[in-house]
């Protein structure tokens, strides 16, 4: 008699192929019932489950289309989890900037390649920074008044994403009445090269008119913001509702997104109002989380889900701010889960991108001086309320366990990619905070608090507490990480920008004598 | 039509095109041309084969996949455990003759039939804890306890989200 055949009798490979179509958290526990089971989830040809395994408990998304062996890809995975324990500030290679984007620049790396606009003199560069020779890459370099084909306009902001090879510019056409006539458009053009994009909708996306009582327009351009993020192009602009008097005007925000792959027009808008405050930077912010929500950024976080391009977005919920902590700004990237969507054009050889729900956010408060670093899980909750009301969430309830709150001492922003941040702190001893500073590398992933070793960085999950000299409160914060600090020490002001990708560190180092031969420079780290 | 005689001696008079789902078969047919010669599946049983036939019967004519389509799958393959309505039901049997099927599918080379099983099988898995999975499937826990709170131990961190 033949014997019964179950689950166990199956062959190695059909269980294997069983396995592969389950998500990770899944295999894993299959393969802890039974010695037979395990031992075909740590065989050298389920090479695709252990990859799956370790993406998932990295909080990692694959990359489609990827032509690198899936072994060679579980390898790249496992050295991730551990590189960055290791890296290493005394090795460097410095890049010399070209002198005409000296100050007044508005800079940002993004997929390997940098970009360098200077709005003054209306000139943009972009270049691969270090690239591996198997890289694809673009060099575009705009001599001012070629940015924009239209004739007399003006630039307001750039965006670019190697990634999908896009290039989106907005600028504003003045006539005779200035500033009453003025209007503005967003341009889309191929990063390398002048043409359209062929996945545009079309070559400009049009702006509705903000209602204003005098008519047209006339925003204030310097604090206006334009970001993209996969199928999105979003457009943040301020026009005062008044005359300005004195240095605070009320004004009226707006931020319009359009699907720019799909119709070059879109009735997906919010606005409001607010105080613009022309002494500094702008008021409210934005950010894309992914899986098409965002963030409204003012003295609350207000989280918005894009259904359709017909009607406003959604509003899902309101996380509300400590009272005292204003002027919000977001400086983390979306270039590491962007990217996904046309490997193709991929600068780097990107295996793996971020989920979108375990990524930090940084935002910065500059008058309070605070950094607040925020675990991006909580926007991707369901928000269901039987009412159909979305639900205001006080501080005390979402914050402190999904935030770290950092004082701000040193003039640089901190650096963020996918779960890590960089962030310089005073050194150890350091009584003067004018001294030295050592750049902290925190991993706030879930896995990297779990997996934490002895030995390997220093685990902080106890809780912390800052001091806002702006309202006399205490923050206390306890969102866990793990950090590894550099012995490698700089002076107050030493970099003027840090920027983190999947595996290197870009410190910008602005010299701001006006000496002709002295350039910025751009040190790149190997991760 | 052909002849197909199962382990237990049961002969199938079956539609060529009916059969031809089964790369093994169809490869056989190619190889030795028109036969009335009966092929022997030793590997197969008339209970099982009756079910085979029964699934390729009713998916008769449709496309087979391509060797081609199936590398490219494989890695950007959605790992989805959908199943149409029909096959869910007809897959809706016990569990030694689903572990028989899938057997059969994967000798007979017919791999839409091998899918429906093996992802018949993953949503039989999904969302239980590895004690549920031993029950399930009559699987004795060979694992010393020192063993298990290790793996407890390693497995934590997936645990929370």
């Amino acid at each position: 008699m033949k014997a019964k055949a179950g689950l166990l009798s199956l062959p190695e490979e059909l269980l294997t192929y069983i396995l592969s179509f389950l998500p990770w958290r899944d295999i894993l526990r299959c393969t802890s019932s039974c010695k037979a089971l395990r031992h075909i989830s740590m065989s050298e040809s389920s090479s695709g489950l252990q990859y799956a395994i370790e993406l998932g408990s990295q909080r990692l998304l694959p990359v489609s289309n990827n032509h690198i062996p899936v072994a060679e890809r579980l390898k790249l995975l496992r050295e991730n989890a551990s590189a960055w324990f290791k890296f290493d500030l005394h090795s460097f290679e410095t890049i010399s900037i070209p002198e005409k984007f000296h100050w007044f620049t508005a800079t940002y790396i993004t997929n390997g390649h940098a970009c360098f606009w200077n709005p003054r003199i209306d000139s943009v560069r972009i270049f691969p920074v270090l690239p591996k020779p198997s890289q694809e890459t673009i060099e575009r370099d705009f001599s001012p008044g070629s940015l924009c084909a239209v004739s007399n306009t003006s630039d307001i902001d750039v965006f670019m994403d190697p990634a999908q090879n896009l290039l989106a510019i907005a600028y504003a056409i003045s006539g005779d009445n200035y500033p009453y006539d003025e209007e503005s458009y967003i341009e889309l053009l191929t990063l390398d090269g002048d043409g359209v994009h062929p996945q545009a909708a079309g070559r400009t996306l049009f702006m509705s008119d903000l209602w204003l009582p005098e008519g047209r327009e006339n925003f204030v351009r310097w604090c206006s913001k334009l970001e993209g993020f996969e199928k999105y192009i979003a457009f943040l602009r301020f026009a005062p509702l008044f005359d300005v008097i004195g240095s605070s005007v009320y004004s009226k925000w707006c931020l319009h997104i359009w699907d720019w792959q799909h119709s070059t027009s879109s009735n997906s808008m919010l606005s409001g109002s607010t105080t613009l405050d022309l002494d500094s930077d702008r008021p409210i912010d934005f950010c894309f989380l992914g899986n098409d929500r965002f963030l409204i950024i003012s003295d609350n976080l207000e989280l918005y889900l894009i259904e359709d391009m017909s009607r406003p977005p959604q509003l899902l919920a309101r996380f509300l701010l400590p009272a005292s902590v204003f002027n919000l700004k977001c400086c983390t990237p979306t270039s590491d889960i962007a990217c996904s969507s046309h490997p193709e054009k991929q600068a780097q050889q990107v295996t793996w991108v971020s989920d979108p729900k375990y990524r930090v956010l940084s935002l910065v408060s500059h008058p309070s001086g605070l950094d607040f670093v925020i675990s991006t899980t909580i926007f991707f909750d369901d928000f269901f309320d039987s009412e159909g009301m979305s639900p205001i969430i006080p501080w005390i309830y979402w914050g402190p366990s999904n935030v770290r709150i950092f004082l701000h001492d040193f003039p640089c922003r901190l650096g963020v990619s996918g779960s890590r941040a960089l962030n310089p702190f005073p050194a150890a001893g350091a009584t003067n905070s004018d001294d030295e500073y050592r750049l902290h590398m925190m991993d706030f992933s879930p896995s990297a608090v779990r997996r934490h070793q002895q030995g390997l960085g220093r685990l902080v999950d106890e809780p912390s507490t800052v001091y806002n000299c702006e309202s006399g409160e205490y923050l206390t914060t306890f969102l866990p990480y793990v950090e590894v600090v550099s012995d490698r020490t700089f002076e107050f002001g030493e970099f003027a920008e840090i920027w983190l990708d999947q595996d290197k560190i870009y410190l910008f180092k602005e010299h701001l004598d006006i000496d002709p031969n002295d350039t910025d420079e751009l040190e790149v780290i190997e991760m | 039509m052909v002849h197909l005689v199962t382990s237990d001696n049961v002969e199938f008079v079956v539609d060529k095109e009916v059969v031809e789902r089964s790369v093994l078969i169809k490869n056989m047919l190619e190889d030795v041309g028109e036969t009335d010669q009966s092929i022997p599946l030793a590997n197969v049983s008339s209970a099982v084969l009756r079910k085979v036939i029964e699934y390729c019967e009713h998916h008769r004519g449709e496309p087979l996949p391509s060797a081609d389509a199936d590398q490219n799958q494989d890695e950007t393959r959605k790992r989805t455990t959908d199943i149409s309505e029909w096959d869910q039901k007809f897959i809706t049997v016990d569990q030694e003759m689903l572990f028989e099927i899938i057997l059969a599918a994967n000798y007979l080379d017919i791999k839409s039939l091998l899918d429906v099983g093996c992802k018949t099988v993953a949503n039989m898995i999904k969302g239980k804890t590895p004690d549920e999975i031993r029950r399930l499937f009559n699987i004795v826990n060979d694992f010393t306890p020192e063993e298990e709170a290790q793996i407890k131990k390693e497995n934590e961190w997936a645990e929370d989200r």
